[in-house]
């Protein structure tokens, strides 16, 4: 009988806080787009006789994502030094937290398949980030490189890095979790999440279980750039570790590199030997004493977060789980739908309108809900408009768009919009009609004059026609409006 | 009197009162440097023009009115490892090469405020690293007392200094006795204060959980004068106390040592010991009791044992790591080669002196895994234990009376090849660092044959102006430190 | 555990410090004499000892969120050995080598 296996996958996430100076020194945290070595001093450059001394707010941001992860706060932690030469990393070691962390033993619900795990937090702990190397050659080229480049812009930058228990069994869940943890430091602000530019990266632990009783070599991949590389890196992972086990061999225990234009992990093995980072307690910092005060405050500026939301969209007000989702992923337009619905909108318009008509505008200028000119309450009163019957939907969306790019108020826009209330009807549509049939006499006559026998011309007609009056009136009704012109201008003609 | 022979205090007064102008005392310290660096070789770095601009700001203020400052006028000498904006920086090392710091160390900052005026970079064994100054790549300093002999170490060039009357204040740093060793060493006094009582921000740290500043001075007041001017806190430090600091000067005009209780370290004073500085801390125990102190005899049987072996895991640890920076990237001395690990490699095996890549090596070995536990661990728990005796000593005493140094200077290279016995010179003295208390040599006279003798007062944490208190006690009845000449006995 | 040149080489690669031949054999008395040395702390008790320091009775100070600009940026890459343009430059890292860590 072929043997099964089972995948086993713990995640390293590094998160960058969102803070404005760096962990151990003031300067600024914008790196991103800023000249290489602009945002440096003696610390970040580790300049000879320099002492870190440790960003606050640092521990804040650490202390609220490690509260939303259900970790327990350690009331007395340490930082260690990480020793190791490499040219990103100014004073050759890297201050991090080791045996202890800020925070450790915590949970995080996510949904694969409609069903709900939780994965377990192991720890999270302060770090700080290491400079940046751009790596070239005399003549250009990036292959055969001859030299590098060091940019410490980046060095020094405030990590938290948040490590899970072995918890996740497939590539998908892997997604899942980096999905939810980015969500939720975003929901929190402690970090724009962003995996492509690097404020959020991943490096993965994946094993395999075989039914034989057989472990696999845990193989950490480096180098994921992406969800959708982790996930690929991942797949490649346990088709190869599958590979080796099911011939007899066995999986190392290494370090994996993923290469993502060739869709491989590579062995970075032959280092391996020479990793010793002789950690030691960090003799420049006394220990970090997180306060009750601080740990209460943190609590409180907790917003109700990301999945504890989505179920109660889903439960309390019977929203489809995509929607929910939709509707959890953002904590802006979360809120945004939450004030819309408090102003009196009902749940399912409210839902609907947001996840299509203001999530369009949001990723279409980038901007967040909080920034829209109009506010919830608004929304809520066109919302109201449309449950009326006095906009129809149509309308309501074209009032819409006229708020947001003029910043006008309903009224205003629905005049500068030709929008109607209770919609277009009696005279108006037939002199929208008239209006139509006469600015286009060629098809006119060709319709009048019966030279239009597969209908195609009046159909353009009465297109032009519902352009002129966006929509706001049934087709049937514009159709015998026409029907009634046409006839009156035979009647004329004859 | 001659400028060189005025204490820190009466040069302040009097460049203040107008009485004698800030330019005319630099300059005399220059000349006295100019004519007795030759034979001391106490410098690596002589600052002319700077200290002679500096100086001028300062009578300017004078005549403009301002108060200059406590030190106003006063020409210093600040250890090479204590970052200088714009002037080299270097620890004695080649690895750094001539870098000129972009920013000042915050003792630097303090002086300068206080109108000193910095007028050299003191010669020192390599990133602190020795008792005799001898591991220098600028070549070793001489003893001002006799030039064929060591001036101790570290901060033996800012020892010589203040002992050949280049200037009455110079700083030091101490991690394991490298201001009280060569204080005792040239005849000077010297202190170490409390671990976190003085800023580290720019000082090239050694090992920072050690590293201490402190001055030297030929005068219990001086000291006292350069304490107050350096202790504040400092935020850039985060092992900087945010306690409020003593009056030190109040310390040393008004001595309170009446009733005070004195401790006698049995342990320390039988083993090997020159007799005449087993005299000096009769002497000076005898002064003490005059004075109304009481003697009580403490054991120190754990830092006597374990003091040097605790040490000598601890400090090299930590220096592997902080001496790592020095990978000739971003400032300093590079070996050029094809590929980055050799050039790491080259840099830092032709940067660095023998003494350092040692320490560096064993400090590597005692952190490295497998070994972890059983030394550096091991250490952590031994030094826990060292400052917890001398808890229950301070239970007894308020301050403690034992030797500086186990010996009178040895000579140039007569150590140099045996590095285990170096470091055995520092047995009185790095206990003291292990436990963080302020410790501080007095000077106590000149044998004979015209080489210093000395004691060490040790404190409890954050009562380092008792050491002031029994040091001006002690310098009643043993006078100040005379200078020295720079000639050979 | 005897001390040998392996212990020695080792703790040389780890430094990044290279050591010829005659060093090494020096290295490894020195080594030999000082760890001897350290054995003295075999006979020191320290069962139950908390290896933390007592020096730390103050809790680490935090700063406060402001940033500050040092713009030292150009002098730093003025005393680099080696400045490239905005840059600091380094040979080329061995075909192996990655970043250690992220």
């Amino acid at each position: 009988m072929t043997p099964s296996f089972e995948t086993v996958i713990g995640l390293e996430v590094h998160v960058q806080l969102a803070t404005a100076t760096k962990l151990f020194c003031s300067c600024p945290t914008d790196y991103i787009g800023s000249e290489p070595n602009t945002l440096v001093c003696p610390v970040c450059l580790g300049l000879p006789g320099t002492l870190p001394s440790l960003n606050g707010r640092s521990v804040e941001l650490g202390v609220k994502t490690a509260l939303a992860l259900g970790c327990s706060i350690s009331r007395t932690s340490r930082f260690h030094r990480k020793n190791y030469f490499y040219p990103d990393l100014p004073k050759a070691f890297q201050i991090s937290q080791y045996d202890l962390p800020v925070a450790t033993g915590g949970s995080m619900p996510v949904f694969v398949g409609g069903e709900k795990k939780f994965i377990g937090i192991t720890r999270l702990h302060l770090e700080e980030d290491a400079g940046k190397l751009v790596h070239g050659t005399a003549d250009g080229r990036l292959s055969g490189r001859s030299f590098s480049n060091v940019d410490y812009n980046r060095a020094g930058i405030p990590l938290a890095e948040i490590v899970s228990e072995p918890d996740m069994r497939s590539p998908e869940e892997a997604r899942e979790y980096v999905l939810t943890l980015r969500r939720l430091v975003r929901y929190l602000g402690v970090s724009d999440g962003d995996m492509e530019s690097g404020s959020l990266r991943v490096d993965a632990n994946i094993s395999q279980k075989c039914s034989d009783g057989r472990w696999g070599g845990r193989v950490e991949i480096k180098n994921v750039n992406s969800v959708r590389a982790m996930e690929r890196a991942l797949d490649f992972e346990i088709t190869r570790q599958r590979g080796i086990m099911l011939s007899g061999g066995t999986v190392v225990q290494e370090t994996r590199h993923w290469d993502d234009s060739a869709g491989v992990t590579r062995s970075s093995r032959g280092k391996e030997e020479a990793h010793d980072y002789r950690y030691f307690p960090e003799p420049d910092l006394p220990p970090l004493i997180v306060n009750d005060a601080l740990v209460r405050a943190m609590g409180e500026s907790l917003p109700e977060l990301p999945w504890v939301k989505r179920e109660r969209f889903e439960t309390e007000w019977g929203l489809s789980p995509e929607d929910a989702a939709v509707l959890s992923e953002r904590l802006d337009l979360a809120e945004f739908l939450e004030s819309t619905v408090a102003s009196g909108a009902g749940r399912d318009i409210a839902a609907n309108w947001i996840k299509t008509e203001i999530l369009r505008i949001l990723n279409e200028t980038g901007l967040d809900a909080g920034d829209l000119p109009f506010t919830p309450r608004v929304l809520g009163e066109l919302l109201g408009e449309v449950v009326k019957g006095s906009l129809s939907n149509t309308a309501a969306r074209d009032v819409l768009e006229v708020m947001y790019r003029k910043g006008l108020g309903i009224q205003d826009a629905m005049k500068e919009t030709g929008v109607v209330p209770g919609g277009v009807t009696g005279d108006l549509l037939a002199k929208a009609v008239r209006r139509v049939l006469d600015a286009n006499r060629e098809e006119t006559g060709l319709v009048l004059s019966g030279a239009d026998p597969s209908g195609k011309k009046r159909k353009y007609l009465q297109g032009l026609v519902m352009r002129e009056i966006r929509g706001q009136a049934p087709v049937g009704d514009v159709s015998a409006v026409i029907d009634e012109a046409l006839r009156q201008m035979r009647g004329l003609d004859e | 009197m001659k400028h060189e022979q005025m204490d820190a205090s009466s040069i302040a007064s009097a460049v203040t009162s107008g009485e004698v102008s800030a330019v005319e005392v630099v300059s005399a310290s220059l000349r006295r440097i100019r004519s007795l660096e030759p034979r001391l070789n106490a410098l690596i770095t002589v600052i002319e023009e700077y200290a002679l601009e500096r100086a001028a700001h300062v009578d300017g203020q004078v005549s403009s009115g301002c108060d200059p400052g406590p030190l106003a006028g006063v020409p210093v000498v600040v250890k090479d490892n204590m970052c200088t904006r714009g002037v080299r920086t270097t620890c004695g090392s080649r690895i750094l090469d001539d870098w000129e710091p972009p920013y000042d160390a915050a003792v630097v900052e303090l002086f300068e405020r206080a109108g000193a005026v910095i007028v050299g970079k003191s010669n020192m064994d390599e990133f602190a690293m020795g008792s005799s100054t001898e591991h220098s790549c600028f070549g070793p300093a001489s003893n001002p007392r006799d030039i064929s002999r060591v001036p101790g170490g570290s901060s033996g060039g800012s020892a010589a200094s203040v002992a050949a009357g280049y200037v009455p204040i110079a700083l030091g740093s101490d991690t394991g006795g490298s201001i009280r060793q060569p204080a005792a060493f040239c005849g000077v006094h010297g202190l170490k204060p409390t671990y976190g009582m003085v800023s580290r921000w720019g000082l090239v740290a050694f090992a920072s959980s050690l590293d201490q500043i402190g001055p030297f001075g030929r005068s219990v007041g001086d000291i006292a004068l350069a304490m107050d001017v350096i202790s504040p806190q400092d935020f850039r430090d985060s092992t900087c106390s945010r306690r409020e600091r003593p009056s030190f000067r109040d310390g040393a005009s008004n001595p309170a040592v009446k009733g005070m209780r004195i401790g006698i370290v049995r342990e320390f004073l039988d083993g090997p010991l020159d007799p005449s500085l087993k005299r000096s801390i009769e002497e000076a125990a005898s002064v003490l009791v005059s004075s109304g102190c009481t003697m009580v005899e403490v054991s120190l049987n754990e830092s006597a044992s374990f003091g040097l072996p605790c040490y000598y895991i601890i400090a090299p640890a930590e220096a592997s790591s902080n001496l790592a920076r020095f990978d000739g990237v971003r400032y300093g001395f590079r070996e050029e080669a094809p590929d980055l690990v050799s050039q790491f490699t080259r840099t830092r095996s032709y940067g660095f002196g023998e003494e350092v890549k040692r320490r560096i090596l064993t400090g590597t070995f005692v952190l490295s895994s497998g070994y972890y536990d059983a030394y550096y661990l091991t250490a952590l728990k031994a030094r826990k234990m060292i400052c917890q005796e001398f808890d229950r000593a301070f239970r007894s005493v308020d301050v403690i009376l034992m030797p500086a140094v186990p010996s009178l200077p040895f000579r140039k290279g007569e150590l140099l090849d045996d590095p285990i016995s170096m470091y055995m010179s520092d047995v009185f003295t790095l206990p003291v660092n292990l436990a963080g208390l302020p410790g501080m040599t007095v000077f106590t006279g000149l044998e004979p044959s015209g080489l210093p003798t000395s004691v060490q007062l040790v404190a409890p944490r954050w009562q380092d102006r008792r050491l002031v208190e029994c040091a001006s006690v002690i310098e009643e009845r043993f006078g100040c430190p005379p200078i020295a000449e720079g000639g050979a006995l | 555990m005897e001390i040998d040149r392996k212990i020695v080489e080792r703790a040389a690669t780890l430094s990044r410090i290279e050591m010829v031949p005659d060093n090494v054999e020096t290295m490894v008395r020195f080594f030999q004499d000082i760890i001897g040395h350290f054995r003295i702390l075999e006979k020191c008790d320290t069962t139950g000892v908390d290896p933390f320091s007592t020096l730390e009775d103050e809790p680490c100070p935090l700063r406060g969120d402001g940033p500050v600009r040092w713009d030292i940026g150009d002098e730093a890459l003025d005393s680099a050995p080696l400045r490239e343009g905005r840059f600091f430059r380094v040979p080329a890292i061995g075909s192996e080598e990655g970043p250690d860590e992220a």
